[in-house]
């Protein structure tokens, strides 16, 4: 049986994965631009914002949320240097480091949450709530999709399987995803929190 | 021998263009009973001539090239990709026809209709111009007349269901919004129709031209029950209307029941915008 | 060092076969097939809807008591709306998808561009099971206590909330969209991926067949507005299930109302592109076809290309055009009219370069031709009937009537089927390696072609005379009375084009039993799938070919080759 050459040059492989991470990270934004279109629309038809004598509400969780996910992302830019320098010492701890401010994100925006219905904010009690809420959870969700990336990151990095050069273009595209979210919150947080 | 045959051809001719006028009857829009109607009409009458003039070249071009250039009649194809000169002249030519007789043209007789007579309500206080509210829920229409003292929501208000009362040679401007679900406010007769939205106030006007009894369609889904969803419209001349809201009025005042509120469910008239 | 990609076995076990396939030629199977069924349960629905509007109240023959036996084998009103709303969403997400871009795009690209596969093969398997997973929640829906969604195809709020429509139906409905959202989204930056990096040596942009052009060009308007839909059914299934309230306005919004008609900007945000990603695919077919077969270059190939480019662009710019009788702010309506009319410019040229390839061709009518013809003359129609709706005065009268009615399924359904069954007939030997019948394939074509006009001008005509859409008997008004016979000639063309399909499933099973073997390249055609064997082995090709000339050299008198054309392999003999 004849043998058929299966291989690829690596350059080409590398631009790939760049070309699909940049288009699913378009979509990714597509998703999220329509949301906050979705937002402006919304509170451009309101006369007073929050609507229904509703304040907005105390900013010490959302801005808790925001300094986690940046040290989060400082950490996998860390994690991302190491790996880069193939000092996988160093890049364990910031993997895990970011792994658990990815995970403290989460715990600050289930305490949002909890403040929120405290105060009288419910997600359907009027479009204020509603979009308070729902941005919140699809953020979220997004955010558990990224751990799970991360996850996938744990065992290259701490067992070395799928070997050096894999893990570097993986950690480049998984980056993309987890600081976009990153900069999703900080719209989230700017755009619905703060002002 | 030749004079049956002609009588009978005749006669399949007769037969045939009564067949024919029938089936343009039925393809007739409804008859057109408002000032504007004959715009939207003149609109779509010239897209259509247009319409016809390209698609004969379209079909010219199909029809004549696949009968002239089938593979039995012409055995060698000419190899060619098209003169890049040539092409950018098709091209233009293509371009700047399509551009000046079907683009611009549509485009700017449109806009103009919008901006002098769609857009162009009547001041709000107008004294000749009738105001009606029209709320649709599901599925039936709610019509509100203000009544003698031209206000909206008060006890002389002529609240009629399903069933529109208004004159002829008169501007009427509505104002509609909807109680559940989007529906949509058609009238067949001047070629219009307007979302009726919750949440929101659209507004349309309309000029009638002839009396008589006519029908209006809610155009958009609205539930199961969406094709009950008609209404009637009687038009009067402006002498039986007058005579129709005086007679109205005196059973408003009956009729409107002051305990509820639900039954006032007008809004405060909103200017143009 | 060289990095191994898109090694997979050779699919012979079941399960490679079926379920667990990485290769593209099997997925594009798997999606045609999976395309065939929906389109036969939406081509079916279709049937049941015209048949209730020519005779409203009458029993259904055959069907009618085991579908509604309640109601004595008549199409009672509630189920009316369903059948008209899944017959939208499964014809478009679950018909034209699966076949043109799922199945062609799959088969196509790698082959077309000379690649051995996608490049991410287990996206592309995922993609495939995410679609059939949310076209099985999709019929599952119809099975709940209070039947599907029918809210129509566009589930316009505040009827598609629980207000409008309770029961799990309409929500399946939006979940089952995002699904296939999300499976469209994994297509789209594969099938992107793959044609900007796996290209054959040699094989610039202006290279590729027109077909590849426009599934790249589907691909990238599915990647940028498939999330936008994603993201209103999202809000969607929160205001049904969580009781959010995003698009409840009215009596039943308690304060702080939402906004309906904001979803609708985001439906046709994404829902115009959709039209697009639709018909696109099918322009690039076709375009491909009427070269090969009229055995001349297509005429103007960069002038094409280029319209293409610039009609995607544009379509993402008129949406608005839908919402005409929203009464958005004037401005607003101004602008998307006129982006509206500009989209005619490059469809002209369209139009132009698809005529000037027959122009002096040398024509060979097989059955392929015969659909593309009859694509070019059915968008005609349909692309001009646009004119009306794009035009903000007549669409005051013409909207939500059978008019836009007729004009989609012109566009969309007609065209984009003819193209279909067209590129099965062309490309079906590669798939399979056997000839599909030509006889029947002619029955196919004419049977088709011709009710079908029947059928779509019978609806633009209606809808000139008033008769708006969904109506579950029509004849409740006076001034559609007289449409009554209308609507018996369109509902008897429906069914004459239903069975005229009998053509096209008879010719599958007689193809299966007695086609004919094929040879490697039955149509002669310079295309780079052709240079395989029929059926294309796994991986495609012996060795990644170099490509050195167009995808349309055909008809060049300087060949000394014996054939009159030429495989983009071959150094391009200068005239």
């Amino acid at each position: 049986m004849e043998t058929i050459d299966l291989t690829i040059d690596p350059k080409k492989r590398k631009i790939a994965g760049e070309v699909a991470s940049t288009v699913a990270m378009v979509s990714f934004a597509m998703l999220f631009g329509t949301l906050f279109m979705g937002y402006a629309v919304f509170r451009a038809q309101q006369v007073v914002w929050p609507p229904m004598g509703l304040s907005l509400p105390p900013l010490f969780y959302p801005t808790q949320s925001t300094i986690v996910i940046g040290i989060s992302s400082l950490f996998y830019e860390g994690f991302r240097h190491f790996v880069e320098r193939d000092d996988l010492g160093k890049a364990k701890i910031c993997l895990v480091a970011t792994l658990a401010f990815g995970l403290a994100f989460i715990f600050c925006q289930v305490k949002l949450w909890e403040v929120l219905e405290l105060s009288g904010v419910y997600h359907y009690s009027g479009i204020f709530g509603s979009v308070v809420f729902g941005y919140t959870w699809i953020h979220t969700a997004h955010v558990v999709l990224g751990i799970s990336s991360l996850l996938y990151l744990v065992l290259p990095t701490f067992f070395g399987v799928l070997g050096s050069a894999n893990l570097k273009s993986s950690a480049g595209h998984i980056g993309k995803f987890w600081h976009f979210l990153g900069i999703v919150w900080l719209i989230v947080y700017l755009m619905i929190f703060l002002f | 021998m030749g004079f049956k045959l002609l009588v009978s051809l005749l006669h399949v001719g007769q037969v045939s263009a009564g067949m024919f006028s029938d089936f343009i009857t039925m393809l007739t829009p409804p008859e057109d009973i408002s000032t504007y109607g004959h715009k939207i009409m003149f609109l779509f009458n010239y897209i259509t001539v247009m319409n016809v003039f390209y698609f004969t070249l379209v079909c010219i071009g199909l029809f004549g090239f696949s009968y002239l250039y089938s593979a039995k009649r012409n055995k060698t194809p000419e190899y060619t990709y098209g003169n890049r000169k040539k092409q950018l002249k098709v091209t233009l030519i293509i371009g700047l026809a399509v551009f000046c007789t079907v683009d611009s043209v549509i485009t700017v007789t449109a806009n103009n209709d919008l901006v002098n007579t769609f857009w162009k309500f009547p001041e709000s206080d107008d004294p000749e111009t009738i105001k009606v509210q029209v709320l649709a829920q599901q599925w039936m229409w709610h019509f509100r007349l203000a009544g003698n003292d031209k206000v909206f929501n008060t006890d002389d208000d002529i609240v009629t269901a399903n069933h529109l009362h208004l004159p002829i040679g008169k501007k009427i401007v509505f104002q509609l919004t909807s109680k559940d679900v989007i529906h949509s406010f058609f009238l067949p007769n001047a070629r219009v129709k307007i979302d009726a939205m919750p949440g929101r106030i659209s507004r349309i006007w309309v000029e009638f031209t002839k009396s008589g009894d006519f029908e209006i369609a809610c155009a958009e889904m609205c539930g199961t029950h969406h094709y009950l969803m008609k209404a009637k419209m009687t038009l009067y001349d402006p002498d039986d209307f007058q005579y129709w809201e005086s007679e109205a009025a005196k059973f408003a005042y009956q009729e409107n029941d002051t305990g509820t509120v639900d039954s006032y469910w007008g809004w405060k008239w909103e200017s143009n915008r | 060092m060289k990095v191994l990609v898109h090694a997979h076995d050779a699919p012979n076990t079941f399960l490679s076969k079926y379920i667990i396939s990485y290769d593209h030629k099997v997925i594009a199977k798997q999606f045609l097939w999976l395309g065939m069924v929906f389109l036969a349960i939406g081509g079916l629905m279709a049937m049941l809807i015209r048949w209730t509007l020519a005779n409203p109240g009458v029993p259904m023959p055959f069907f009618g008591h085991l579908l509604f036996p309640n109601s004595g084998g008549v199409v009672p009103p509630d189920s009316y709306a369903m059948l008209f709303t899944e017959h939208g969403t499964i014809m478009i997400f679950w018909a034209i998808t699966p076949i043109l871009i799922g199945a062609f795009g799959n088969l196509l690209i790698p082959l077309q561009i000379g690649a051995r596969d996608m490049i991410f093969p287990t996206l592309n398997m995922l993609s495939f099971h995410f679609t059939f997973v949310s076209g099985v929640i999709m019929l599952l829906a119809l099975c709940t206590p209070l039947g599907g969604a029918a809210g129509g195809w566009t589930a316009y709020p505040t009827l598609s909330l629980n207000l409008g429509s309770p029961g799990a139906g309409q929500t399946l409905w939006a979940i089952a969209i995002f699904l296939f959202g999300i499976s469209s989204t994994m297509g789209a930056i594969n099938y992107i991926t793959t044609v900007i990096c796996l290209r054959a040596p040699g094989m610039g942009y202006f290279d590729m067949p027109l077909a590849v052009w426009g599934l790249l060009l589907t691909a990238i308007l599915n990647a940028i507005f498939v999330p936008v839909l994603g993201a209103g059914g999202l809000l969607l299934v929160f205001d049904r299930v969580f009781e959010t309230q995003y698009f409840l306005a009215g009596a039943a919004a308690t304060s702080g109302t939402g906004d309906p008609i904001l979803f609708q900007h985001v439906f046709w945000i994404f829902g115009h592109p959709e039209v697009y990603i639709l018909i696109l695919p099918a322009w690039g077919i076709v375009s491909d076809l009427l070269s090969f077969f009229s055995r001349k270059p297509a005429f103007g190939y960069k002038a094409t290309a280029l319209s293409m480019c610039a009609i995607t662009v544009l379509s993402t710019l008129v949406y608005g055009h839908h919402m005409f009788t929203t009464q958005m702010s004037p401005l607003l309506t101004q602008s998307f009219m006129t982006l509206t009319m500009t989209i005619s410019i490059p469809s002209a040229i369209f139009f132009a370069n698809w005529l000037g390839t027959l122009y002096k061709g040398s024509i060979r009518f097989t059955s392929p031709m015969l659909f593309s013809l009859g694509v070019v003359f059915v968008f005609g129609l349909g692309g001009l009937t646009g004119l009306y709706l794009g035009t903000t005065t007549t669409d005051f009268y013409l909207h939500d009537t059978y008019f836009v009615v007729g004009h989609f399924h012109y566009t969309m359904a007609a065209s984009v089927f003819l193209a279909g069954f067209g590129a099965i007939y062309f490309w079906w030997p590669k798939m399979y390696g056997t000839m599909l019948n030509e006889r029947l394939a002619k029955a196919h074509f004419w049977a088709t072609i011709l009710p079908l006009n029947g059928v779509f001008m019978g609806m633009m005509m209606m809808g000139y005379a008033g008769m708006h859409r969904r109506l579950y008997n029509p004849f409740i008004y006076d001034f559609l009375k007289k449409l009554i016979p209308m609507n018996n000639f369109v509902t008897t063309c429906a069914i004459l084009m239903g069975f005229a399909q009998i053509f096209f499933i008879t010719n599958l099973i007689w193809t299966y039993f007695k086609g004919e073997q094929a040879s490697d390249n039955p149509w002669e055609v310079g295309t780079l799938e052709w240079t395989t064997p029929s059926p294309v082995p796994h991986y495609n090709f012996k060795s990644i070919p170099i490509v050195k000339c167009g995808p349309h050299e055909l008809g060049n008198p300087k060949l000394t080759t014996g054939r009159d054309f030429q495989y983009q392999t071959e150094e391009l003999v200068e005239v």
